[in-house]
C-alpha cells in the first residue's frame, strides 16, 4: 500500500472552494471535479450507507476547513493564533472520519478508501501544527487544564469502563461501542497534546474492551454490510429466464395476429423490436450495477482488523458477463425469430410497409450494439422478406448493389480523416492517463513506472490527486470515440466507456448539409426510404447524432470510482456501454481502489460514421 | 547501411575511376563524365524498358488469368492506373434514380491497390442511354491499403462524360473537378479515363 505523500499545495489550491463548501449541505453526492476538488467520491448504496456518507463528508470539510485555515497561519509564521482548541476538535474529526471511512467500507464504497487517505494526509499537518503548538503559552495553559480534567474523572471513567465491561459480556457490541466512543471522544481534544506515556495511563485500562468493541463490531459491520449488499443484488439482477418467456409468448403472439401484449403494451413486429431492446438495455443497466455490488462486497476488508480492502474479483471467470452475454444471445435469437413469424403472417400487400418499419425498428440496435455484424446478421433475417416483396425484393437487392460501397467509401474517408486528427487530438484514455501519471512528489491514478500495465487506482486521497489532475487536463485536445446520443431529442450525447473514461459531448445542431448530401447519395427521400438495414441505419443514425467519433478540448474532469459508477447506473445512462456485452475490468489491487473519469468535451470536429463534419 | 570495416561497391568502383581521372586533361574529364552519364542513361532507359515491357507482359498474363477487364488511367497529383475496371447500371422501378458505378475491383473481397471507384446517379434505364451523358459524380481514388484517401467533397462532385458504351465497354472521361486528401485536406484536380467492363 502507498501511502500518500501529503503536500501543503494539494490542500491550499482548493482552500477558497472549500470556504464556501462549508455552508452547503454535507450530502455530496456528486464526486471530485474541477468545479470542487474536495467533494467525496460518490456512493452506490443507499439507506445505511447514505446517512453515513454525509456524516462522513461534513466531517471531512470541518477538518478540511480547519486545517487549511492552520496551513495558512503557519505559512505566516503565526502558529500563536491557532487555537489549541482548534486543533483538538479537529484531530477528532479526523477520529470519527476514520470510523465512518472504515464503517463505508464495509458497505463496499470506494468514498471509505478515499475519505481514510484524505485523513493520513490531514493527519500529516495537524500533527506537525499540534507539535509547534505546544510551544504557545496558550496553548500550554490549555494543556494544562487538559490534565487537571482527565485527573479530576478518573473515577468516572473507571466507572464507564465497569458499565462497557458489563456491556460487552452481555455482547451488547453496538452499545459498548458507542458509549468507549464517546468517552474517547470527550478525551481526544485534549489527550492528542499528550506524550505517549502519559496517553498510555488514560487509556491502558480500556485495551482489553477496545480490542473486544473493535473486533466485534467489525465483524458485525461486515456481517451487515455483506446482508446489504446481497440484497441489493438480489433486487438488481434480471431474471432473466422471465424477461425471455415473455419475449417467446409475444413473438408467438405476432406470428399468429401480427399483434402482442408485452409488459402492458400493444405492439405490432417492429414496435416489439423497440420494446424488446428497451428491455434488453434495462437488463444490462440492472446486470453492470449488480455485478459493481458484488465487486464492492469482494473488495471490502477481509478480516476483522484489516483496514485495507482485499484483491478484487477475477475478471477472468465473470459469471455476470456469462450470464448477460448468454440472454443476449437469446435476444437476438427472439429477435430473428420475430422477423421470420412476422413474415410469414404478412401479406404480400403489408409486406413492404413492415419491412421498412423493421428497418426503422432495427436501425438504433443496430448503432448501439457491441458487435458490428449485427447489421448484416439482421441483414440476413430480413432476407426472409424477399418472397412478399414486389418483384421478390428485387428492389432491396439493387439499392444494396448501389449504395454498399458507397458507404464503404464513405465509412473509409471518415475513419481517414479521424486518424488524421490523432496528431492534434490524441485518444482520451492516453490524455487521462498522462494527466494523472505519478510523478514524485505527485501521486496520481497510474504509478510512475509505465513499464508494466495498470489500470488508474486511489493511491492517494482525492483531494491530492485532483487539483494537480485537473490543471493538466483541463482545455487539453483530446479525440473521443463511439459517441451515443443520450436520446434523439437529448441534448446530450456519450462518448461511451473505454478504459477507464467516458465523455459528455453537447448534442449541438444536426449538419444538415451534409445529412442531405448523404441522402442524396442514397436516394432517399419521404417518398423513397432506405431500403437496407445499413443505408437505414447510416441515415437514422446521421439524424440522430451519434457520432463515430469527435475531437475537442476537456472542459470538465470528474474523478469516478468503478465500484460506484456502476453500482449506481441512472437508466438514462444505458447506452454507457454497448448493447450486448459487459466491459471487462481489470480489478488488481481491489475493486474499491478503481478509478474512472467522466470529461466535458466541447467538439471541434465530428465525424460521423459516413461524413465528417469540421466548423 | 554500409559497413565501416569493408568499403561498398560504390566506394570500389570511385576508387578503380580515380587513377583514370588523375591521368586525364579537364576536357578529357568532362568528356569522361558526359559519356558515363549518357552510358547510365541508356542503361537505365533500358532497364526501364524491359521493366515496362515485364510490367506489361505481366499484366497482359494477369488479366488473362484473373479475367480482369478494363482499365483506369488517372491524373491525380500524378498517374494512378490500375489493371481492371468494372461498370454496372443499376435501375430502379420505384422511382429512384439509376446509379452507374465504375469500380478498378470486381467486388469488394477483390480489391487491389490502387482502388479507384466513381458513383453518379443518371436517368438512363439501359446502357446505352448512357452514350454522351454528362453527369456530377463522387469518386474515390486510394493509392495503397493504409493510405490516405482523395475523395470528392459532395458540394463540390466531379463532371464525368460517357464517351462511348460499346462492345460491353462503358468509356467515361472525367472531365473536371477536385478530390480532397483524407490526410491532409489538400485538394487536387483529378482527370483522366475509365474503361469499364459492363456487368
Amino acid at each position: 500500500m502507498r501511502i500518500a505523500f501529503p503536500s501543503y499545495q494539494g490542500i491550499m489550491a482548493s482552500a477558497s472552494l472549500l470556504l464556501g463548501l462549508v455552508f452547503i449541505a454535507p450530502i455530496c453526492l456528486a464526486n471530485p471535479s474541477h468545479k470542487d476538488t474536495n467533494l467525496a467520491i460518490s456512493i452506490h448504496g443507499r439507506e445505511l450507507t447514505k446517512a453515513l456518507h454525509a456524516t462522513a463528508s461534513g466531517l471531512d470539510s470541518k477538518a478540511r476547513e480547519k486545517v487549511i485555515a492552520f496551513l495558512k497561519q503557519e505559512n505566516a509564521n503565526r502558529i500563536e493564533q491557532i487555537s489549541a482548541k482548534d486543533i483538538g476538535q479537529t484531530h477528532l474529526a479526523t477520529t470519527q472520519l476514520l470510523r465512518a471511512a472504515e464503517q463505508l467500507l464495509y458497505l463496499g464504497e470506494p468514498s471509505g478508501l478515499d475519505f481514510q487517505k484524505r485523513v493520513e494526509q490531514m493527519r500529516v499537518h495537524i500533527a506537525r501544527i499540534t507539535q509547534k503548538s505546544k510551544s504557545v503559552p496558550a496553548t500550554q495553559k490549555y494543556i494544562s487544564q487538559w490534565r487537571v480534567q482527565i485527573q479530576r474523572t478518573t473515577a468516572a471513567r473507571a466507572k464507564s469502563l465497569e458499565q462497557i465491561t458489563k456491556l460487552c459480556n452481555e455482547a451488547k457490541w453496538d452499545s459498548a461501542d458507542d458509549e468507549l466512543n464517546e468517552l474517547f471522544d470527550s478525551m481526544e481534544p485534549g489527550t492528542v497534546f499528550f506524550e505517549s506515556e502519559e496517553k498510555k495511563d488514560i487509556y491502558l485500562p480500556f485495551n482489553g474492551v477496545q480490542g473486544a468493541i473493535m473486533n466485534a463490531m467489525r465483524e458485525l459491520r461486515k456481517q451487515r454490510g455483506a446482508e446489504q449488499l446481497q440484497q441489493a443484488i438480489a433486487a438488481i439482477m434480471p431474471d432473466y429466464p422471465t424477461l425471455i418467456s415473455e419475449m417467446l409468448i409475444a413473438v408467438a403472439a405476432i406470428g399468429e395476429s401480427g399483434k402482442a401484449t408485452y409488459r402492458d403494451a400493444e405492439v405490432n413486429g417492429p414496435e416489439l423490436v423497440t420494446k424488446i431492446a428497451d428491455t434488453w438495455r434495462e437488463s444490462q443497466n440492472a446486470i453492470l450495477q449488480a455485478r459493481a455490488k458484488q465487486w464492492a462486497l469482494d473488495g471490502r476488508p477481509a478480516y476483522a482488523g484489516s483496514f485495507y480492502p482485499t484483491q478484487g474479483s477475477s475478471d477472468t471467470e465473470d459469471p455476470f458477463a456469462k450470464a448477460h452475454l448468454q440472454f443476449s444471445d437469446a435476444v437476438f435469437g427472439q429477435l430473428t425469430r420475430l422477423i421470420q413469424v412476422d413474415v410469414a403472417r404478412t401479406t404480400n400487400e403489408d409486406a413492404p410497409d413492415l419491412y421498412i418499419e423493421y428497418l426503422r425498428a432495427l436501425a438504433p440496435l443496430a448503432r448501439q450494439h457491441v458487435n458490428r455484424e449485427f447489421t448484416p446478421q439482421m441483414t440476413h433475417a430480413l432476407g426472409a422478406f424477399g418472397s412478399k416483396l414486389p418483384a421478390g425484393g428485387r428492389n432491396v437487392g439493387l439499392y444494396a448493389l448501389a449504395t454498399t460501397d458507397l458507404l464503404r467509401w464513405r465509412a473509409k474517408v471518415a475513419t481517414a480523416r479521424t486518424l488524421a486528427q490523432q496528431s492534434q487530438y490524441p485518444d482520451l484514455p492516453a490524455v487521462f492517463k498522462k494527466g494523472t501519471t505519478s510523478k514524485v512528489p505527485y501521486v496520481g491514478l497510474f504509478p510512475e513506472d509505465t513499464s508494466f500495465a495498470s489500470t488508474a487506482q486511489l493511491m492517494a486521497a482525492s483531494t491530492e490527486v485532483m487539483p494537480v489532475a485537473v490543471q493538466q487536463l483541463m482545455g487539453q485536445p483530446a479525440l473521443v470515440r463511439d459517441v451515443i446520443r443520450i436520446s434523439d431529442s437529448s441534448p446530450v450525447s456519450i462518448a461511451r466507456y473505454a478504459d477507464r473514461t467516458y465523455a459528455n459531448i453537447p448534442a449541438g445542431s444536426p449538419p444538415i448539409a451534409a445529412i442531405a448530401a448523404l441522402k442524396k447519395e442514397l436516394m432517399v427521400t419521404d417518398q423513397s426510404p432506405p431500403l437496407t438495414l445499413a443505408a437505414m441505419q447510416a441515415v437514422v443514425s446521421a439524424e440522430r447524432g451519434d457520432w463515430l467519433a469527435v475531437g475537442g478540448d476537456i472542459t470538465g474532469t470528474y474523478l469516478e470510482a468503478v465500484v460506484s459508477r456502476f453500482g449506481s447506473l441512472p437508466s438514462a445512462a444505458a447506452i454507457l456501454t454497448p448493447l450486448g456485452a459487459l466491459p471487462a475490468e481489470n480489478l488488481q489491487n481491489g475493486s474499491l481502489a478503481q478509478m474512472m473519469m467522466r470529461f466535458d468535451i466541447t467538439p471541434k470536429w465530428m465525424a460521423y460514421e459516413y461524413f465528417f463534419v469540421a466548423p | 547501411m554500409p559497413s565501416l570495416t569493408y568499403p561498398s561497391r560504390h566506394l570500389i568502383g570511385a576508387a578503380t575511376l580515380l587513377p583514370l581521372l588523375l591521368a586525364c586533361s579537364k576536357e578529357d574529364v568532362n568528356s569522361l563524365v558526359e559519356k558515363t552519364k549518357q552510358t547510365v542513361s541508356d542503361t537505365a532507359a533500358k532497364t526501364t524498358e524491359t521493366v515496362n515491357d515485364k510490367i506489361s507482359d505481366a499484366t497482359a498474363v494477369a488479366k488473362e488469368k484473373l479475367q480482369l477487364a478494363g482499365k483506369c488511367e488517372l491524373q491525380c497529383g500524378g498517374p494512378i492506373a490500375t489493371p481492371a475496371c468494372y461498370a454496372r447500371l443499376i435501375t430502379f422501378d420505384d422511382g429512384r434514380p439509376s446509379v452507374l458505378q465504375l469500380q478498378s475491383y470486381r467486388d469488394i473481397a477483390e480489391e487491389s491497390f490502387p482502388s479507384v471507384y466513381v458513383h453518379a446517379q443518371v436517368t438512363a434505364s439501359q446502357p446505352t442511354d448512357l452514350n454522351g451523358v454528362s453527369v456530377s459524380a463522387q469518386a474515390f481514388v486510394q493509392q495503397q491499403a493504409q493510405g490516405a484517401i482523395w475523395y470528392t467533397d459532395p458540394d463540390n462532385p466531379i463532371q464525368i462524360k460517357v464517351n462511348s458504351v460499346a462492345d460491353g465497354l462503358v468509356k467515361v472521361e472525367l472531365v473536371s473537378g477536385k478530390l480532397l486528401n483524407s490526410a491532409d485536406a489538400t485538394s487536387q484536380s483529378i482527370s483522366g479515363m475509365l474503361e469499364g467492363a459492363l456487368q
